[in-house]
C-alpha cells in the first residue's frame, strides 16, 4: 500500500468506524459479529478505495458497502444469537453502571422494536432516526425513489409505535 | 443536514414521539464511546491485508508436499505442451486431451472415470496409453481428476467469480496449455483469476475427503439432469466463455436469482399477487437457491397482504421450523400470533 493511501485509509477508519459499527448493530448484527463485520466492511473499503468516485458522499459509499456485508452475513447458515447485554466492567462507579445499564436496556428495547420492521423499512429508519442522514441521501444509498424512502419511513414509524404499544400491553416495556 | 421536506426526527425534542423511544434513539445516536474501535479495526484490516499479500511476496506458507506438487504441475504443463505439439504434427490425441470429459467417446474409447467405492477408493482416469516419458508424467499429473459437474457447479456457488473451472492449479496450467495448443496459441482462459494457493489446497483436500468417503460427497445428480450437465460441462471446457455461472437456474429462461427476488420484493408493496407469483417462480427455478429464506419471507408477506391468512400461517410455521434463528423469526412469530 502506498503511504498516501495508507494515511487516507487510516483517516477513513478513524472517522467512520464508529458510525459503521452503530449501523451494523442497528441492522441486526449480533454481539461479537458486529466488530468482525466492521473489519470486513473496511477491508472491502480498502480494496475498493482506488475505484471510489466522489460523486456520492464517502459516508454513503461506505454505508452501501456495509449494507452488502450485512446482507451476506444474513445469508450465512450459522448465525449466532448472543446476549445483547454485555457484562458490566467492574471498575465503573455505581452511577456509571446505572447509565450504562440504562443505555443497554434502551438499546435492547430499540432492537426489539426494529425487529418488527422489514429490511427496507429498517434501513431507512436506522439511517434517518439514528444516523440523522437526510432522506435524499438515504434514497440514494438504498437505491429507491425519494418518495419511496419517505413512505418506508412512515411505515417504519407506524410499525415501531404499534410494536411499542404491544410491548407495553404485554409488560415488556415501561 | 435535514431537508425541508424531511419530517422532524423522533430523537429531536420537538417531535411528538414517545419519551421512552426518544431516549432510546438518543442513546443509540450518541454512540458507543469505544475509543479503541478505530485502532482495532485498522490493525485487523492491515493484518488481513498483510496475510493476503504474504501469499504473493512472502515465503511460501504452504506445506512442502504442496510446493512439490506445484513443481510437478509446472513440469507437467511443459510436458503437456510438448505432447500437444506432437499431437498437432502427428494427428494423434495426447493423453491430456483424453483426460478431459468427452461424453461421446467416454465409453467407447476407454477413457472412463472410475467411480469411488470400496474396491476403488480413489477415482482416477484410467490411462489408455502406457509407455514412458511424457505420457507417464502427464498421467501422474492427472491423478487429480477433473471435478464433476456437481463439484464445479458447487464451487461456482461458493465463489462465483473467484474460482476457475478446474480447481487444481496444476490442472489449470495443463488446461491452459491445452487451450493454447487447441486454439493455435490463443489462450481463452488467460484472463481468468487464478486461485490462491490456500484455495487450491483447500479444494484438493476437500476432494480428497470426498474421494475417501463417498457418502459425504456432493449430493447425487438427478438422472435426468446428467446428460444435459455433462454436455454443458463439456461445452464449458471447449468454450470457457460459455461456462455456466452460479446463478444459472434449472430453466435457462428464468432471470438471475437475486433479480427475481428483488422484483418480488418491489412488487410486494404494490401488487402482492405478482410478488407471490415471482416467489413461486423462484421456488421453481431455484429450489435450493441461496435466498430461499428471503423468498419465503416475501411469499409470507404477500400471502398476508392478500388476506390469505390460513396459507400464511402454515407457511410461517414451516418457516419458523426451518429458520428458527432467522432475523425475521420474531416478526414471523408475531404475525402468526396476530393472524386471525
Amino acid at each position: 500500500m502506498r503511504a498516501g493511501s495508507s494515511d487516507a485509509f487510516s483517516a477513513i477508519v478513524r472517522e467512520h468506524s464508529q458510525y459503521v459499527f452503530r449501523v451494523l448493530r442497528a441492522l441486526g448484527v449480533r454481539g461479537a459479529d458486529v466488530e468482525d463485520l466492521c473489519q470486513e466492511t473496511f477491508l472491502v473499503v480498502h480494496r475498493k478505495l482506488p475505484s471510489y468516485e466522489p460523486r456520492a458522499a464517502l459516508r454513503s459509499w461506505i454505508y452501501g458497502i456495509a449494507l452488502r456485508v450485512v446482507s451476506d452475513y444474513r445469508k450465512r447458515a450459522h448465525r449466532k444469537r448472543e446476549a445483547l447485554v454485555e457484562r458490566l466492567p467492574e471498575q465503573l462507579t455505581a452511577a456509571q453502571q446505572h447509565n450504562l445499564l440504562e443505555q443497554q436496556e434502551d438499546w435492547e428495547l430499540l432492537d426489539t422494536l426494529l425487529h418488527a420492521l422489514g429490511e427496507e423499512q429498517r434501513q431507512v429508519f436506522v439511517l434517518y432516526e439514528i444516523e440523522g442522514l437526510p432522506m435524499r441521501e438515504i434514497a440514494e444509498i438504498v437505491g429507491c425513489p425519494l418518495q419511496t424512502a419517505y413512505s418506508r419511513l412512515q411505515v417504519a414509524r407506524k410499525h415501531i409505535a404499534e410494536q411499542l404499544l404491544r410491548l407495553r400491553a404485554a409488560g415488556g416495556a415501561p | 443536514m435535514s431537508e425541508e421536506r424531511d419530517p422532524v426526527r423522533w430523537a429531536d425534542a420537538a417531535s411528538d414521539c414517545d419519551p421512552l423511544l426518544r431516549r432510546a434513539l438518543g442513546n443509540a445516536r450518541a454512540g458507543l464511546g469505544d475509543s479503541g474501535l478505530p485502532e482495532r479495526v485498522e490493525q485487523a484490516v492491515r493484518r488481513r491485508l498483510a496475510a493476503e499479500s504474504g501469499h504473493v511476496h512472502g515465503p511460501d506458507p504452504r506445506p512442502a508436499v504442496t510446493r512439490s506438487w506445484t513443481w510437478i504441475g509446472a513440469g507437467g504443463a511443459a510436458v503437456i505442451a510438448l505432447a500437444g505439439a506432437v499431437w498437432l504434427t502427428q494427428g494423434s490425441q495426447p493423453t491430456v486431451m483424453r483426460a478431459l470429459p468427452q461424453p461421446a467417446a467416454a465409453g467407447a474409447a476407454g477413457t472412463t472415470r472410475e467411480q469411488p467405492g470400496p474396491s476403488n477408493p480413489e477415482p482416477r482416469l484410467a490411462p489408455q496409453r502406457t509407455g514412458s516419458g511424457p505420457h507417464l508424467e502427464a498421467d501422474h499429473r492427472l491423478r487429480a481428476p477433473p471435478p464433476s459437474a456437481v463439484e464445479r457447479q458447487q464451487d461456482r456457488v461458493d465463489t462465483p467469480r473467484a474460482r476457475p473451472t478446474l480447481q487444481s492449479p496444476h490442472a489449470l496450467r495443463a488446461d491452459d496449455a491445452v487451450a493454447r495448443v487447441d486454439r493455435g496459441g490463443s489462450n481463452m482462459r488467460g484472463q481468468r483469476p487464478r486461485p490462491s494457493a490456500a484455495d487450491s489446497d483447500r479444494a484438493l483436500a476437500a476432494r480428497a475427503r470426498r474421494n475417501r468417503d463417498p457418502a459425504s460427497a456432493a449430493p447425487p445428480r438427478p438422472a435426468d439432469d446428467a446428460p444435459r450437465n455433462h454436455a454443458r460441462d463439456s461445452a464449458a471446457l471447449d468454450h470457457p466463455r460459455h461456462a455456466p455461472r452460479a446463478s444459472i437456474p434449472r430453466q435457462g429462461s428464468a432471470p438471475p436469482e437475486l433479480q427475481l427476488l428483488s422484483d418480488a420484493q418491489r412488487a410486494l408493496r404494490t401488487t402482492p399477487g405478482r410478488a407471490l407469483e415471482l416467489a413461486e417462480q423462484h421456488a421453481h427455478a431455484y429450489p435450493h437457491g441461496r435466498f430461499v429464506e428471503e423468498r419465503e419471507e416475501i411469499a409470507i408477506s404477500a400471502l398476508l397482504a392478500l388476506g390469505e391468512h390460513a396459507a400464511a400461517s402454515t407457511r410461517i410455521r414451516t418457516f419458523l421450523t426451518a429458520y428458527p434463528d432467522s432475523l425475521a423469526a420474531p416478526r414471523m412469530a408475531h404475525q402468526l400470533e396476530a393472524s386471525p
